[in-house]
């Protein structure tokens, strides 16, 4: 579960990126946060994942708050950054053993994952060569491996599906499904209606930092046609790609 | 094909070698207004490398020229500069051919092989223009006016400081083509880049022992005479011989007056030009099979599934965190040649190139410094001298003092992970630890065996030095967190121009010399210097440390 409550940010004493946001995402649910390009999403994740401080407000995850109890929080969540080119000089199964480390995996458990994951994704092959030969899809698949690799509760994704062959992705929302009905939480972003209305339970719509809306997909169709500019939101969105 | 191949030329030379094409996207006015500031700062520093060429032609000029052999002059400079071309030239080369980003965008266009090759070959000709102007041509206008050449020496002058860098660059092309062509080096551009920078610097200290000794014998007439007449049989006749042209090219410049001269002239120009086609025509057949598919990802080795698992073991955070530094410390080809051969520079640096010259002069010689070093009164000195040493090589190397700048637009990624920030720190610290300590013990173990130091005195250094190499790269990282460097787009600017590096270096070298000069004052025997040493910077190392524990993880969450 994730849970913000109030949650503001500023850059530069002006521009406003989250503004008074409070959502929670429950347990057992595919959660979508929709937004056009530079609304506020990635900022949102960034602060519930404790990469940025919030000016105000507070952030849980599990119960864990992100700012006292650091550690224990981040130990909930995987997280999918959106730009996948990191460790490039690290080989694919060095780089998952480093992350396997620092979320202590146990030796039998990881090698157990990376097995399970590397086919899932198709990745065992290349992962004894170091990330920086990857195409961008790959660097994609080993990162959302290895945000996996300790099997945490929540999964935290910045556009995820971004990047990945169309197989890749029908895995990864096959994935998200599951890891939803076994009463976890999946929440991740987009800037695609068409990829939120087909596998989310729920989605918030957020916009120059602000909810606009929050709720299922029923309620969503039913507020695009009652509201004009969220109809005007939704053309953004689907004109989008 | 002539029309393509000339645009080609002036687009890659407008693109700066075609290497930095990317960075030029941004801000086309700033940055050329800072590139010419860059280009006459460069100039500037320059000037008295040219300055001193020009004495030391005269100098050697007026030397040979009272046994009529001044023409040895225009040989050697000729067959230097070929072989330093050649030499640099293989890995120019492989950069500019292979490795350049433009080479993707380029291999769709309708050209032919030998028009993206000649082209790209014109553009290394042009930069080795800059370096003739350096080094040929003061010596050629040095030469001209000393022996008073008419109008014929300074137009063949012009053709030969034009088509020297041909001969050199079609055999390093030609060498480079073939090792693309039937090996796979290319897909290991990173060592490429490593064992290149490597062979750079192992040039330019060699370069720096050479004319330190020639230097010195310019002092000697006698010696000088005997040193450049005898090479036309030794190494530089050798040299001379690699390359074809170089001996015409000289000798219709030391005949430029005569027919003999204009002979040796139209036999330079057609082993330029054959050289050039015979180039060409390799690449017609050669380049496209080496250069194609160079950037795809190798699935080389598909590694098994018994391999994965044993290498998945599980390992503490922190060792896992120091393995991922280490890792790219070494892998990374900057960082390595930053932050880590540097290193192991120190005993050449430090020992080495100041013996070959103590050799070369009388008035101090190696016996003499170790019975200095042997005497009981100076051990205090130099054990301070050894922890001077170890302070400074933990400053020099920059680890620590980049260990935030280098994690760049990434930082992110550590705030995320369930590690804290204090273990991050500490991992960090580490990693600089590690090679200084790899340092310090290199450079104490080359003086051991060069100057035979007391063993006594090598265990003591070894523990003190080790030590204070705690407290420069504690400096070094607290300086890099309260302002670290993370907006670059290339690594080189992470370490190279990096003001937190050269601050550290600063305050190791105050702080080498503080010791030194302190202990000198002292006097102290070598037991006292050893417990003043170890307390002081003990207390130091303590001090800071639990400023970087106390403030550290504090100031490391701030940083957005």
């Amino acid at each position: 579960m994730i849970e913000l409550s109030n949650v503001s940010k500023t850059f530069n004493g002006k521009v406003k990126a989250v503004d008074n946001v409070t959502m929670t995402v429950k347990d057992g649910e595919i959660f979508g946060f929709l937004g056009p390009n530079g609304a506020g999403k990635t900022t949102t994740i960034k602060i519930i994942t404790g990469i940025l401080n919030a000016d105000s407000g507070r952030v849980k995850i599990n119960g864990y708050d992100i700012k006292k109890d650091t550690i224990q929080a981040k130990f909930q969540f995987g997280f999918v950054p959106d730009d996948p080119n990191m460790f490039l000089r690290l080989k694919g199964i060095e780089y998952l053993n480093f992350m396997a480390d620092i979320y202590d995996v146990p030796s039998d458990v990881r090698r157990q994952r990376i097995e399970i994951l590397g086919e899932r994704f198709e990745m065992t092959k290349a992962l004894g060569d170091q990330i920086q030969s990857y195409s961008h899809g790959m660097r994609q698949k080993i990162v959302i491996m290895g945000a996996l690799i300790h099997n945490p509760p929540v999964w935290i994704l910045d556009e995820p599906m971004t990047g990945l062959d169309p197989k890749s992705s029908f895995t990864l929302k096959e994935m998200m499904r599951e890891h939803a009905d076994k009463g976890n939480t999946v929440f991740f972003s987009t800037h695609v209606l068409e990829v939120a209305e087909k596998i989310c339970d729920r989605v918030a719509i957020i916009n120059k930092g602000r909810i606009l809306f929050c709720g299922n997909l029923e309620e969503m169709r039913e507020h695009f046609k009652s509201n004009e500019s969220l109809e005007k939101m939704f053309l953004e969105l689907t004109q989008n790609e | 094909m002539n029309k393509k191949f000339i645009t080609l030329t002036k687009i890659l030379l407008k693109s700066g070698l075609g290497t930095q094409g990317k960075r030029n996207k941004s801000g086309k006015t700033g940055i050329l207004d800072r590139k010419l500031v860059l280009y006459l700062i460069i100039a500037l520093a320059l000037l008295p490398l040219v300055a001193s060429i020009i004495t030391m032609t005269v100098s050697i000029y007026d030397v040979l020229a009272q046994i009529g052999q001044h023409g040895v002059i225009i040989s050697l400079s000729i067959i230097a500069i070929s072989f330093m071309m050649f030499f640099f030239g293989i890995i120019y080369v492989m950069n500019v051919f292979y490795f350049s980003s433009d080479i993707e965008r380029l291999l769709p266009l309708p050209l032919k092989p030998s028009q993206i090759l000649a082209a790209k070959f014109l553009t290394v000709v042009f930069y080795e223009y800059l370096t003739e102007m350096i080094i040929l041509f003061p010596i050629l206008i040095a030469y001209g006016v000393k022996s008073g050449e008419g109008i014929a020496f300074y137009l063949i002058s012009l053709v030969i400081f034009l088509l020297v860098p041909v001969i050199p660059l079609t055999m390093a092309s030609i060498i480079v083509m073939i090792i693309m062509r039937f090996t796979n080096i290319g897909r290991h551009k990173d060592l490429f880049k490593v064992i290149g920078g490597i062979i750079g610097i192992a040039f330019g200290l060699g370069i720096n022992i050479v004319i330190q000794n020639a230097v010195n014998k310019s002092l000697d007439p006698k010696a000088l005479q005997d040193m450049l007449l005898s090479g036309g049989n030794s190494f530089v006749g050798i040299i001379g011989r690699m390359f074809p042209g170089a001996e015409f090219a000289a000798n219709s410049l030391a005949n430029s007056a005569n027919i003999n001269g204009l002979v040796n002239f139209i036999i330079f120009v057609a082993i330029t030009v054959v050289g050039f086609l015979i180039f060409v025509y390799l690449g017609e057949m050669i380049y496209f099979k080496g250069v194609i598919g160079l950037s795809e990802s190798g699935g080389s080795k598909s590694t098994g599934i018994e391999d994965l698992r044993k290498k998945s073991i599980r390992n503490s955070k922190l060792r896992s965190y120091l393995g991922k530094e280490v890792k790219l410390l070494i892998r990374t080809p900057i960082y390595f040649l930053n932050c880590v051969l540097t290193n192991f520079m120190w005993p050449v640096i430090f020992l080495i190139m100041p013996m070959a010259q103590f050799a070369g002069s009388n008035d101090m010689n190696l016996d003499m410094l170790r019975s200095i070093i042997a005497n009981n009164e100076h051990a205090g000195v130099i054990l301070s001298a050894a922890v001077a040493a170890a302070v400074f090589i933990a400053g020099a190397n920059g680890i620590t003092a980049t260990c935030i700048s280098r994690e760049g637009q990434q930082l992110y990624i550590n705030k995320y992970l369930p590690i804290s920030y204090t273990d991050q720190l500490h991992a960090k610290v580490l990693s600089g630890i590690i090679f200084s300590t790899i340092g310090m013990v290199g450079l104490i173990a080359t003086a051991t065996v060069l100057l035979r130091i007391d063993t006594v005195i090598v265990i003591l250094s070894l523990i003190a030095g080790f030590i204070a190499i705690f407290f420069t790269s504690l400096t070094g990282i607290l300086i890099d967190l309260y302002n670290p460097k993370l907006n670059w787009d290339n690594e080189q600017k992470a370490v190279k121009q990096n003001m937190n590096v050269v601050i550290n270096m600063l305050i190791s070298m105050a702080l080498g010399f503080l010791t030194v000069f302190g202990i000198v004052n002292l006097k102290t025997d070598l037991y006292t210097t050893f417990a003043i040493l170890v307390l002081v910077f003990g207390i130091l190392d303590v001090l800071l440390y639990r400023l970087l524990d106390y403030k550290g993880a504090e100031v490391f969450s701030r940083i957005e």
